[in-house]
């Protein structure tokens, strides 16, 4: 191989590169934790927020088709910015069980009230046993739980409209059992 | 009206770098080929006016002129002055500018130097350094102003980020930064030397004393960054592998290639297509370093936050630069014939093989920097490649380079006799070592111990020739890498809750916990616990602190460090248990210094290059006689 | 107001301030968050080896929710919650190679900071290797051409 042809292959190497970052700059990537997707949602047993005498478990989950499970905090400013459009969606009727995440009750509970409540079940994760076994890395993340029990599909960061047509909606419409 | 005037001072040096680029390109194109002296004058407004501008920056972080968004978003009336000044160069905004400073910098000493750079190839070298200048001015000006104003005039700004306040941040960036630009010089000299119309020898000369200031600046910045990570984090670690530390090193691995291949292309003639391409990569490797950190394509601790569109500018930078260098390389390749290498134990072999020793470094560091980042793009998924990786990879390769720095001593030494001797008497201080420290054995350190020592041993004896900067660098490599080493194996660590009185026992020392107190710092405050340790007849103490920063409302940990030839003791604070007690965490960092102190030496070993060495005294005392006779 | 005083005042002011600070940080996260934190930072191992081997396996281990740091490196409470779990199950005798199963079945491949080899990851392990071969080829060949060039003339 000339020179001339071996040099040129490395321009064309680096080329691919200048462009892979290129693409990687335009492109923003989806930093759900894509791990228990189509696993069962991990056993557990917490008392509700606002009621800590009632227990709450897994089977929760097969009293209705759909359970959406959103994982907020009261310091958490992306969750607040969520909050008008999970309102929304629990007034169209939808099942969503809060899970509130490292906080303290007084807190979460204030946060509820000041700006409404969207959750049918909130669930206080004391010592975040449910949170670690859930593989939760941030908040805010929505988590979709089908019939059975089963993890159908997660979101990390702000739901709104658009995500929630694109990974969501497509469960819950019936496109995809 | 620091802002008004600071953005006329980048616009003077935007229009004259474009100046010298536009004189510059016409009295090359033109045929009288004149080197005209108005470039000088133009390079010379450039470097002052962007001088100018970072001086008016500093005077309103002196004088809190929060007007200034860059200035209100890193600054604070209570930031003591000295952190002031630095954090001119702790935003996106002003290390750009301190980007634009430094090369015009450079541009304007090369200037300087009419006598040892002949008028037609410094013409073309300033021409392409000042195009760099332009391109980085009007970045400055048009899309990182560090003068934009706030629509509201704040009252107090949002302070610097407590991580930054440290002397190591006055002085790690500006080092780096001069390094990096530095290597515009050496990317300048090997493209201008490509579009002359006959390949200049003497650029190689050229082209090494520049790069040789420039790789000191990089090593000391480098060197400088460690420590302040090792005294400022508080987990003992002095590498992380963090992609913006591999952005750091990425260039310096490949400028460090590049010191090695000049030496036998000046005097030789050999490996040329090593040395062009070696000298063009680096830069751009620089680039790329800038646009990581500032891009945000890769996560890391180090990043600045910005927005893509200025990554995409300095990808848009690092493209044209790349390619057309490289280009002109495929274009002239035909007239750039090397000298054979005649043996593999030949200097040119060894050089060679040290050159593909840091080549595989340099993709080891490259492919595991950017690999998860691939890895995403082709939907495979989301992995990360960290510390185990690279130190499994980058270990044979260190052990490998210390061998042939071993190797091309002991080859100019006739006699077996002796090499046999030196090996011997290594291995027996290597057991030594052992026995006097009472460590446990371990075949790699044992092998990297001798290894050191053989290589300090030869490297100290007298016969053989071999300039003083080589020796004392490679002392110094074989330094940082033995130290590497010791101390990944042998630094261990004990928490223990404790409390005013309790005591523990810890390397052979007994820390007490002796007083407890609190202390106002000027924008923080601080609990700080006294612990003195007792080492045999030695007594001395640790003051670990936890310090609350107010504005930003950041909690941080001090660690407390005592030093000795054969590693520190490393003190932190944990958590608060119990008003009373503290969890103390306290790490044994063995060898540590060596590293810092291995790697200043072989920064100050190279700065011997520019010394007069023997030869070069007795050829101008030579050419003294023939002048007086 | 003598001097005395006045220490004594800005004593109960520092005070005062801490215990503010403190009262913060505890309205944030449950009073449980404190003790598990002491846990992890007391944690004590059976043996010097152990406790090796398990700060080595959490330096091998990423924070999933930082930049880039990991369980050792930071305080997050959830990485000093995973830092718990790996010490915990380290001291309890599980394989390092059980823990990291459990923590990339929780998490993805993403925490791991050696990565897997796999067909994925065939370049990234294999790549140094192939261009150390290919350059010591290059070596060798470039040298004999030097030689035979030399034998020529």
């Amino acid at each position: 191989m000339s020179k001339k042809v071996k040099l040129s292959l490395l321009l064309l190497l680096l080329s691919g590169f200048l462009i892979t970052l290129l693409v990687s700059l335009m492109v923003e990537p989806d930093k759900s934790n894509q791990a228990l997707k189509g696993a069962s949602f991990p056993e557990f047993t917490l008392p509700r927020l606002q009621k800590p005498e009632l227990q709450v478990s897994q089977r929760i989950f097969n009293q209705q088709s759909w359970t959406i499970v959103n994982v907020w905090a009261s310091w958490c400013a992306v969750c607040l910015k969520e909050h008008d459009f999970l309102q929304q969606l629990a007034q169209q009727g939808l099942f969503i069980v809060g899970l509130n995440y490292r906080d303290g009750i007084t807190s979460a509970a204030q946060y509820l009230a000041d700006n409404g409540n969207p959750y049918q079940v909130t669930l206080y994760d004391a010592d975040s046993r449910l949170s670690m076994g859930l593989g939760v890395i941030g908040t805010p993340e929505t988590i979709l739980v089908d019939s059975k029990g089963v993890i159908r599909q997660r979101h990390l960061g702000e739901l709104n409209q658009s995500v929630w047509q694109a990974k969501f909606a497509p469960y819950t419409q019936g496109s995809i059992q | 009206m620091v802002a008004s005037v600071g953005v006329f001072a980048l616009a003077v040096c935007v229009v004259s770098a474009l100046l010298v680029v536009a004189i510059g390109s016409l009295s090359l194109v033109s045929t009288r080929q004149r080197y005209k002296p108005s470039i000088d004058v133009f390079v010379h407004l450039a470097f002052i006016s962007s001088v100018a501008a970072i001086v008016l920056l500093g005077y309103a972080f002196v004088s809190n002129d929060f007007s200034l968004i860059y200035v209100s978003s890193h600054s604070n009336t209570q930031l003591p002055i000295f952190f002031k000044i630095a954090a001119v160069w702790g935003g996106h905004e002003g290390s750009l500018l301190f980007w634009l400073v430094t090369l015009a910098g450079w541009t304007w000493a090369i200037a300087r130097h009419k006598r040892s750079i002949p008028d037609d190839y410094r013409l073309v070298v300033l021409v392409i350094m000042a195009l760099i200048t332009a391109i980085f001015a009007l970045f400055c000006l048009f899309v990182s102003n560090a003068f934009d104003t706030n629509a509201v005039l704040p009252l107090q700004g949002r302070d610097l980020n407590p991580m930054l306040q440290d002397i190591g941040l006055v002085l790690h960036p500006p080092l780096l930064y001069i390094g990096y630009v530095g290597f515009a010089a050496t990317f300048a000299f090997a493209f201008a030397a490509l579009l002359m119309p006959a390949i200049p020898n003497h650029w190689y000369q050229t082209c090494r004393n520049w790069n040789a200031v420039a790789w000191v600046f990089l090593t000391l910045g480098i060197v400088l960054g460690s420590w302040w990570a090792y005294k400022e984090l508080g987990w003992g670690g002095w590498w992380f592998w963090d992609p913006v530390e591999n952005s750091s090193l990425l260039p310096w691995l490949t400028a460090t290639a590049l010191m090695h291949s000049l030496t036998v292309s000046q005097h030789r003639r050999q490996l040329l297509g090593w040395s062009f391409g070696l000298a063009i990569i680096t830069f751009c490797l620089s680039l790329l370093g800038t646009f990581v950190v500032r891009s945000g394509v890769l996560t890391s601790v180090h990043a600045f936050a910005v927005d893509p569109t200025k990554g995409l500018l300095l990808l848009a930078i690092l493209a044209v630069l790349l390619l057309s260098a490289l280009a002109a390389l495929i274009w002239r390749s035909d007239k750039i014939v090397s000298e054979p290498i005649t043996g593999l134990l030949s200097r040119a072999g060894i050089i060679l093989m040290v050159c593909g020793v840091l080549a595989a470094a340099t993709l080891v560091v490259w492919l595991g920097t950017f690999y998860p980042m691939i890895y995403q793009l082709l939907n495979l998924g989301n992995i990360s490649v960290g510390a185990p990786y690279f130190n499994q990879m980058i270990l044979p390769l260190s052990l490998f380079g210390l061998a042939l720095m071993v190797v091309v001593r002991l080859k100019n030494i006739v006699s077996h006799l002796i090499k046999v001797l030196i090996v011997g008497v290594s291995l027996t201080l290597s057991v030594g070592f052992y026995l006097a420290l009472s460590l446990d054995f371990d075949w790699l350190l044992f092998f990297t111990t001798s290894l050191a020592i053989i290589a300090l041993v030869v490297h100290l004896m007298p016969s053989g020739g071999g300039s003083l900067a080589m020796r004392f660098a490679h002392i110094g490599a074989a330094m940082v890498v033995f130290a590497a080493v010791a101390n990944a194996q042998l630094s261990y660590e004990q928490s223990e809750k404790m409390r005013l009185g309790s005591s523990m026992v810890f390397h052979g020392a007994e820390v007490t916990f002796v007083d407890r107190t609190l202390h106002i710092g000027p924008n923080y405050t601080s609990e700080q616990v006294h612990l003195e340790l007792v080492k045999g007849d030695q007594a001395f103490l640790l003051v670990p602190e936890k310090r609350h920063y107010q504005v930003r409302n950041m909690l941080m940990s001090e660690p407390a460090i005592k030093s000795s030839w054969s590693g520190d003791y490393y003190v932190t604070l944990g958590e608060k248990l119990d008003n009373q007690s503290f969890a103390v965490r306290i790490q044994y960092r063995a060898f540590i210094g060596w590293i810092w102190f291995g790697a200043l030496l072989c920064s100050i070993a190279v700065v011997f290059i520019f010394l007069p060495s023997r030869e070069s005294k007795a050829l101008k005392q030579v050419e003294q006689h023939v002048k007086e006779s | 107001m003598n001097s005395r005083n006045l220490i004594g005042a800005l004593w109960l002011l520092i005070v005062g301030l801490f215990s503010f600070n403190s009262a913060a940080q505890e309205a944030l996260f449950s009073p449980a968050e404190s003790e598990k934190v002491s846990k992890v930072e007391l944690f004590k191992f059976d043996s010097a080896t152990q406790q090796a081997r398990a700060i080595a396996l959490a330096k091998e281990l990423r924070c999933p929710q930082c930049q880039n740091q990991n369980l050792l490196e930071s305080n997050s409470p959830i990485a000093q919650d995973l830092r718990l779990m790996v010490y915990q199950r380290v001291k309890a005798g599980e394989s390092e190679f059980d823990i990291k199963q459990y923590m990339v079945k929780q998490y993805g491949e993403f925490v791991l900071y050696r990565p897997q080899v796999g067909e994925n990851t065939l370049l990234l392990w294999l790549l140094p290797f192939l261009f150390v071969v290919l350059f010591i080829y290059s070596v060798y060949s470039s040298v004999r051409a030097g030689k035979n060039r030399d034998l020529g003339s």
